[in-house]
């Protein structure tokens, strides 16, 4: 269940956002009802449905989104409702799932808490 | 992986305000207001670039509005440009909007010169000596014949 919604956008989509290769991004990005894809190097804020880090991946930053999985490396603020850590996963920072999956191998370092009902 | 390469996407209700560097291939069918160097970029029919763009290929079938230059440039049937262009080859196709100055390059020297010219917002003209030297005053024909 958790490997979900990274199969559901290996294909491209005009819809979903993808950052890949080299590519550094600096900024806001907002990717509205669709999911958004890190392959790239991201230092910003992310609001998406779906943020999903892939191995090569390193996001900077707040990560605000239903679902984030994360195969790569992420340090900031992650505010979702199920987050899933893959073993190649690193985290550090602050976490607020309700939904909370770390794969054997996963890195988490920081502080993990549920998220608060009132603030989404 | 391999599928999807390296290009990058901004789908189609994304926003991204910042900058983005070192990107390669670029398609933007959501709202873009960044500043972009990179080879093929294609803004697509929903899609909505605002900042300056330096590419080798720039397909626009959306809206854009900034200072694009790039290599060739193709304007298809809904594209919708504000701006300036800075280009080498254009290719505009019936319906395309083109609200925007126009800059040829035909050389790449003229191309960095033009580069900075866009300091000032300045077109890269010939400057008044330049003008006497090169014909504004022709120069008397046959001299020492």
């Amino acid at each position: 269940m958790s490997a979900k919604p990274y199969e559901q956008v290996t294909s491209l989509h005009e819809d979903t956002t993808y950052i890949l290769g080299d590519l550094i991004m600096e900024g806001a990005l907002d990717g509205g009802d669709h999911p958004v894809v890190i392959d790239g190097q991201f230092n910003g804020d992310i609001t998406a449905t779906d943020v999903i880090i892939r191995q090569q991946g390193k996001v900077t930053g707040t990560v605000k989104a239903k679902t984030a999985v994360i195969n790569g490396h992420f340090n900031g603020n992650l505010i979702c409702e199920s987050l899933n850590v893959t073993a190649t996963g690193i985290v550090e920072g602050e976490v607020q799932a309700n939904a909370l999956s770390i794969d054997l191998g996963a890195e988490v370092i920081g502080s993990i808490s549920r998220v608060n009902a009132k603030s989404k | 992986m391999d599928k999807l390469g390296s290009k990058t996407v901004i789908g189609a209700g994304a926003t991204f305000t910042g900058k983005i560097a070192n990107a390669r291939v670029i398609e933007v069918h959501g709202k873009v207001n960044a500043d972009l160097t990179a080879e093929k970029v294609t803004i697509g029919e929903a899609g909505h670039f605002d900042g300056a763009i330096r590419a080798d290929l720039v397909v626009v079938s959306g809206h854009y509005e900034g200072k694009m230059q790039a290599g060739s440039v193709w304007a298809t049937a809904t594209a919708s440009i504000s701006g300036k262009l800075h280009y080498e080859t254009l290719q505009m196709d019936r319906g395309a909007a083109l609200n925007c100055h126009i800059v040829h390059n035909w050389t790449a020297k003229n191309a960095v010169a033009a580069q900075t010219d866009n300091n000032d917002a300045g077109l890269p003209l010939a400057t008044p000596s330049d003008k006497a030297k090169n014909g504004a005053v022709p120069p008397p024909p046959e001299e020492g014949a």
